[in-house]
């Protein structure tokens, strides 16, 4: 069964979305659009030279997967907790979200993008309910000349440019679709809008301060005297995102360690990269979680 | 293998393990705030929940002292031997006891607060204690609400507006409430200190910040006393450019005594604006009106 180019191209607009939303704390304005050039740039030269097929590519990315795996698990996790299930162990909702992405990512790829494909549609529908019921409370006046100010451009620019180009080798060993650069301009020029509209809504200085503006700003909402506290349906939605962008980043490992260790059972070494990945997930710099946990006991 | 994982998955999935009975809840709806020796004093209206039916909850307000915010919710708590639930907060009144320092901790308590919603109305009081005993929310949220929309003399302050000014080092503007419950126009909160504002000021206040809904404007005629000219100023908007302070009105005529032409009525509606504007800019003053209506009674 072939995949679609269009099924493609949705799970790449997925998880832009999730890089996106996860790391909207650290983007500014001009970092999404000199990042997104960049890493179109990139992507129309790759195309060309196909540096995939060499091992040390399949290497680096192997680690790199491992270490966004890891590093998103920890941030989805505290996610979930913060917004979906509060009052929650964080352990076992990192253990639920790990455990469903191995389950997924063993599946074979035509399972991973027909659920991708399934859950677009839910995705899709949530967006555009989203926009439609924030809108009114976007205010031109919060566009601002201090949006173009901004702190470690370079750094956050480089971050960015390679976090975008590792969405695009996340859908590599799915199929080698040719990209068009319209597919990417139009993914490109979501983000920028997404970034606009919700800066519109909040203000710069309330995007800066809360953790989660992206579900900050459904917090508003109250149409018609009873449509409010409806952020819990973009939670699940974002959630969803997420979990697409983990899962891929683990079938990315998977995929390159059967090639690379030329093995076709690797139940073993899986088993060992899952207690490696809880593990790793839980120490991660940010939040300290198995610190405070053990701290605790 | 895969069943068992399901059944695991299934098992941790619905789980009920933070399910709170509404009666255990203390439903918070009003808080009142106020620093006494040092110490916080909080009032809080709590719903009642009985078991009868009726049309309007009952609401008790309790007091309790504490040395910090959350050490207060927490003493609320236990003396109340209910889980503090303020995803229903409504209100938070201040007095001007509460200074930049203790702002900055109801700030950080409500943005680390995942379950409040920061768009509840913050208001300034004389009497704390008697306007959060003798009122409702809903009459100062109706009293502010159709003040602000109605006649342009307050301002709608949400916490939402108080975190953004705070952070942007900008004047916190909150309607001023008296102890027999009338709007007394606006208490802005600058360099660590209250300074009143009187409800006819307001409407200029409202002019320069861009926030005029709609307003009744009333002249005597130069040449009898007992004559109007009554105008209904439909919208506004206040561009605040570097040099200039660009205003455009819709206006009404309601009732012409005067018999003044277009000319006289726009002289004297701006002369009067561009007077009381001095007192919040320096800048160029231009106004532009479109008015509607006859100029002949």
């Amino acid at each position: 069964m072939k995949i679609k180019k269009i099924e493609i191209r949705i799970t790449y607009f997925i998880l832009n979305l999730a890089i996106f939303l996860l790391n909207f704390k650290n983007i500014s304005l001009l970092s999404i659009i000199i990042s997104n050039i960049l890493a179109i740039l990139f992507i129309l030269l790759f195309e060309k030279t196909n540096i995939y097929k060499y091992k040390l590519t399949k290497v680096i990315l192997t680690f790199l997967s491992l270490f966004f795996l890891t590093y998103y698990l920890n941030k989805v996790t505290i996610f979930i907790g913060d917004n979906i299930l509060r009052e929650y162990s964080i352990i076992m909702i990192s253990l639920t979200l790990l455990l469903a992405i191995f389950f997924l990512g063993n599946k074979g790829y035509h399972t991973i993008i027909k659920v991708i494909l399934l859950a677009s549609y839910f995705i899709l529908f949530f967006l555009i309910i989203g926009y439609l019921t924030t809108i009114p409370y976007f205010e031109f006046k919060n566009i601002t000349t201090k949006l173009f100010i901004t702190n470690n451009l370079f750094l956050n620019t480089l971050k960015y440019t390679l976090l975008i180009i590792y969405t695009y080798f996340l859908i590599y060993p799915l199929s080698n679709t040719k990209f068009k650069t319209k597919d990417l301009v139009i993914t490109n020029i979501y983000q920028l809008l997404t970034y606009l509209f919700i800066i519109g809504i909040l203000s710069l200085t309330l995007t800066n301060i809360y953790e989660y503006p992206y579900i900050t700003i459904f917090k508003k909402v109250n149409l018609i005297g009873f449509i409010e506290r409806i952020e819990i349906l973009p939670s699940l939605n974002y959630l969803f995102i997420f979990f697409f962008l983990l899962l891929l980043s683990f079938y990315q490992i998977k995929y390159n360690l059967n090639i690379l260790l030329k093995k076709k059972n690797l139940k073993y070494l899986l088993i060992l990269l899952f207690i490696l990945i809880f593990l790793l997930s839980l120490i991660t710099p940010r939040y300290y979680i198995l610190n405070h946990y053990l701290h605790s006991m | 293998m895969k069943k068992i994982l399901i059944l695991i998955l299934l098992f941790m999935l619905t789980g009920c393990s933070s399910y709170i009975e509404l009666n255990d809840l203390a439903i918070i709806n009003t808080l009142g705030l106020e620093k006494v020796n040092d110490n916080y004093k909080l009032y809080a209206s709590i719903v009642n929940i009985k078991e009868e039916e009726s049309l309007e909850p009952e609401i008790e307000t309790y007091e309790i002292e504490g040395n910090s915010l959350n050490q207060i919710v927490d003493n609320l708590s236990l003396t109340l031997n209910k889980k503090i639930y303020m995803s229903h907060l409504n209100l938070l009144i201040i007095n001007d006891t509460i200074k930049t320092q203790e702002l900055d901790e109801i700030i950080n308590f409500f943005i680390n607060n995942n379950e409040t919603r920061e768009d509840f109305l913050v208001i300034n009081t004389n009497n704390l204690e008697k306007v959060i005993k003798n009122s409702k929310f809903q009459q100062i949220n109706d009293l502010v609400e159709n003040s602000s929309r109605e006649t342009s003399k307050t301002i709608y302050t949400t916490m939402y507006d108080v975190i953004k000014n705070y952070y942007d080092k900008e004047s916190i503007y909150l309607p001023y409430i008296a102890s027999d419950i009338t709007l007394e126009g606006l208490k802005e909160f600058k360099n660590n200190t209250y300074k009143e504002i009187k409800s006819d000021d307001v409407i200029y206040l409202n002019y320069y910040l861009n926030n005029i809904d709609t307003y009744k404007y009333s002249i005597t005629c130069h040449n009898n006393q007992n004559k109007y000219l009554y105008l209904n100023i439909l919208t506004s908007n206040t561009s605040n450019f570097k040099n200039e302070l660009l205003i455009t009105n819709e206006i009404k005529i309601i009732s012409n005594d005067c018999n003044y032409n277009q000319d006289e009525i726009n002289n004297l509606f701006n002369n009067n604006l561009k007077s009381n504007l001095t007192k919040y800019t320096n800048k160029k003053i231009t106004i532009k009106n479109t008015i509607r209506g006859t100029y002949e009674n």
